[in-house]
């Protein structure tokens, strides 16, 4: 008996040591606290990577004098007692510099304040497969063609979610991410994707992350696309012979691996934006007479007929399909207007140079026939696609 | 009487004499344990230095730590970042205060911190004793044979720790291996302006040479998004922070009155308030700039009320 209880003492203080070595708090978790890759400015290389000390200087003062930066929005003591302003106010509209944004002194590219300079990449090259490095930073995306106004975001936010934004405090990247808890997605430096880390929070739901919990075992809400109601389809990831599927690169095509971004990006753009320099249509993502054909309201067999589908999706179930947002869009900016991706469904290359000529883009996913008697009769390539009440969101075709 | 027994000096004497008030030894030397000696909860004088290695541990508060509540200058020694560097310990002028407020706390302060001038233990550059003197002895002047029966702040004797008007509560052994029920208690109070000053906390002491990190316009703000590290400023009651029920001795906090040992704190109240003690030992520790534990290398304090953050 004796020996029995010896074993179960044992394999108990297994378990316990066990549990207590694979625990790890949502901060250490996180892509910022992590030790191998989190947050290390180069002026406070005595602390440990992933460290608190690295973003927050608890009197503005090492030794006497503020470590770098420490000139313009980052000089002198800041709120929350971070290396710089959370953002500059006064800054209503692009190009951003540096000291605009607290966040952009490290993923800035080059010049960052990290120690080891890293790459940021594009959504269409992170979770698409696209070949172009460019942008390499989040800034650099920032400053693109199209962009989410960083002042209107965080003013948005603040309106939204007063409870948990304010405008003149919190720094508008905030609004999708809770830099506390938020998990490198993309799997990087292994290379592998996980879906069960995420990167973002919804803004109405700041403190947990979106898109991390699938809904099976303990986690009692799915966050992942095929969540959403209506079928998702997952574009194809970037190769000349494409045969596997975005955000991972494998097998997976129903949405089971990528954060809902219908629902994430629905908790501001549900609602018309009017803020700033932003001027934006409500996206009904229902089924209602006014909603998109690309949300759940079904399409109808003439629009597949102006439009039939390009592999993976079938004309069979056009109808049936609602698309995440990040199918066609960029979440911080794009070289095409309205954040457009420039790959899209393993088609690269997408540039639209002309305010409305999509053809290029549309054409990632369906087939149009210009001219003559051809689904698209009468329309030229150089034609906008946007208006004659054509094809917008919120727009019948 | 004359420094001098027959002839000679003691082996128990500090060598550097005669000293004032007709002394065997000077502050360091008798707060210093001898090879061998160390803390062990029951020495009469408080070790705040030893000529061995004190043992510290992670948070200086585990069942063999030897140090007491200030932690020990033993490690300014080698490690210029680990204490105050304090006239009589270190061997060479280190640094000017940081966030030094002239005389803004403390009107026998100097406007500004004279160049080269070392800390000491007492007086006006130091934190014991009277500060209206340079003279060690002279600001110590009657207080460790004072009437001590309160640590009211109205005299230096009845001062918590011999720092002239501050009150608590002081543990008897000094904090050697303290615990929730057995441990000091700090005077604290709760502002809503940074503008604020009680003289009488535990932070307004720090204050006297680091005041622009506690205290003045836009050094720390009045309330959150701090500015800096707000000190004098109780927990709130909400998020992370509503965790911190437990008094810890990692990160104490302090409380407006201080007549017990506080084992359980509220916060959003004023028996949880931040002090600059709560991150710091005020001799020093073994790691990076008098943290009480180690923070170039992890959060483990932090997290006492940070309790989200882990």
């Amino acid at each position: 008996v004796n020996k029995v209880k010896k074993i179960f003492l044992g394999l108990i203080t297994i378990m316990f040591l066990g549990s207590s070595l694979a625990y790890a708090g949502p901060y250490t978790d996180s892509a910022h606290g992590n030790t191998t890759y989190g947050v290390d400015r180069t002026s406070t290389s005595q602390y440990t990577q992933g460290l608190c000390a690295h973003c927050h200087e608890q009197h503005a003062s090492i030794g006497g004098a503020e470590p770098a930066p420490n000139t313009l929005d980052a000089a002198g003591p800041d709120k929350f007692c971070l290396l710089a302003n959370n953002f500059d106010t006064t800054v209503t509209a692009g190009p951003y510099a540096q000291d605009d944004n607290a966040c952009f002194y490290c993923h800035y590219g080059l010049d960052t304040y990290q120690a080891t300079a890293f790459d940021n990449y594009s959504y269409s090259r992170t979770f698409g497969g696209n070949s172009d490095t460019t942008p390499a930073s989040i800034m650099e995306a920032f400053n693109l063609t199209s962009y989410h106004n960083l002042k209107d975001v965080i003013d948005w936010a603040t309106d939204g979610w007063p409870g948990t934004f304010t405008a003149t405090n919190n720094n508008p990247c905030s609004a999708c991410h809770n830099v506390h808890i938020a998990q490198r997605s993309c799997g990087k430096p292994t290379g592998s994707y996980d879906p069960a880390k995420s990167a973002i929070s919804r803004p109405s739901n700041h403190n947990n992350l979106w898109g991390d919990d699938d809904g099976l075992g303990d986690n009692p809400i799915n966050e992942r696309m095929d969540a959403y109601p209506n079928t998702y389809q997952s574009p194809y990831y970037y190769a000349v012979t494409p045969t596997k599927y975005e955000p991972a690169n494998d097998a997976t095509s129903n949405g089971t691996n990528l954060p809902n971004y219908a629902a994430f990006c629905l908790d501001c753009h549900v609602n018309a934006v009017e803020k700033g320099t932003t001027s934006l249509t409500a996206i009904d993502w229902t089924t209602s007479m006014t909603g998109d054909k690309h949300g759940q309201k079904a399409a109808g067999s003439e629009d597949s007929s102006h439009g039939e589908l390009i592999a993976p999706y079938v004309n069979a179930s056009s109808g049936i399909y609602a698309l995440s947002c990040t199918d066609c869009h960029e979440p911080h900016g794009s070289s095409n207007e309205w954040l457009l991706r420039t790959e899209v469904n393993a088609k690269s290359g997408i540039s639209i140079t002309t305010t409305g000529v999509w053809y290029e883009f549309c054409t990632a996913c369906h087939s149009v026939v210009l001219g003559g008697s051809g689904s698209h009769g009468g329309v030229e390539q150089s034609d906008s696609c946007s208006v004659s009440l054509c094809h917008k969101h919120g727009y019948e075709f | 009487m004359h420094y001098s027994q027959g002839g000679e000096q003691l082996s128990d004497w500090g060598s550097s004499g005669p000293y004032n008030a007709l002394t065997t030894n000077d502050c360091v030397g008798c707060h210093t344990a001898a090879t061998t000696e160390q803390n062990d909860g029951s020495n009469k004088t408080p070790y705040v230095m030893s000529v061995d290695l004190p043992i510290y541990n992670a948070t200086g508060t585990e069942s063999t730590t030897n140090t007491l509540a200030g932690g020990s200058f033993y490690w300014m020694k080698t490690a210029k970042t680990t204490g105050h560097d304090v006239d009589g310990i270190t061997t060479a002028f280190d640094m000017l205060p940081p966030g030094y407020p002239g005389s803004t706390y403390d009107s026998n302060r100097d406007g500004s911190w004279p160049t080269g001038q070392k800390v000491t233990c007492a007086g006006k550059y130091g934190c014991h004793g009277k500060t209206n003197t340079q003279n060690l002895y002279v600001a110590m002047k009657g207080s460790h044979h004072g009437d001590d029966s309160s640590t009211d702040g109205t005299t230096l004797a009845k001062s918590y720790r011999l720092l002239d008007g501050v009150v608590g509560k002081e543990d008897s052994d000094r904090e050697y291996r303290p615990t929730k029920t057995a441990h000091n208690q700090y005077k604290a109070i709760h502002r809503t302006l940074e503008t604020t000053k009680d003289s009488d906390t535990i932070s307004y002491l720090c204050g006297q040479c680091h005041g622009n990190f506690h205290s003045g316009i836009n050094n720390l703000g009045d309330n959150s998004p701090w500015l800096r590290h707000p000190t004098d400023v109780r927990l709130p009651s909400s998020g992370e922070y509503s965790a911190y029920t437990t008094y810890s001795v990692v990160a104490p906090v302090g409380s407006n009155t201080v007549t017990d040992v506080l084992e359980t704190v509220t916060p959003g109240t004023t028996d949880c308030i931040v002090t600059c003690i709560s991150c710091h030992r005020a001799h020093g520790t073994e790691y990076y700039k008098l943290m009480r534990w180690d923070n170039k290398a992890n959060m483990s304090g932090c997290v006492v009320c940070h309790t989200s953050k882990s």
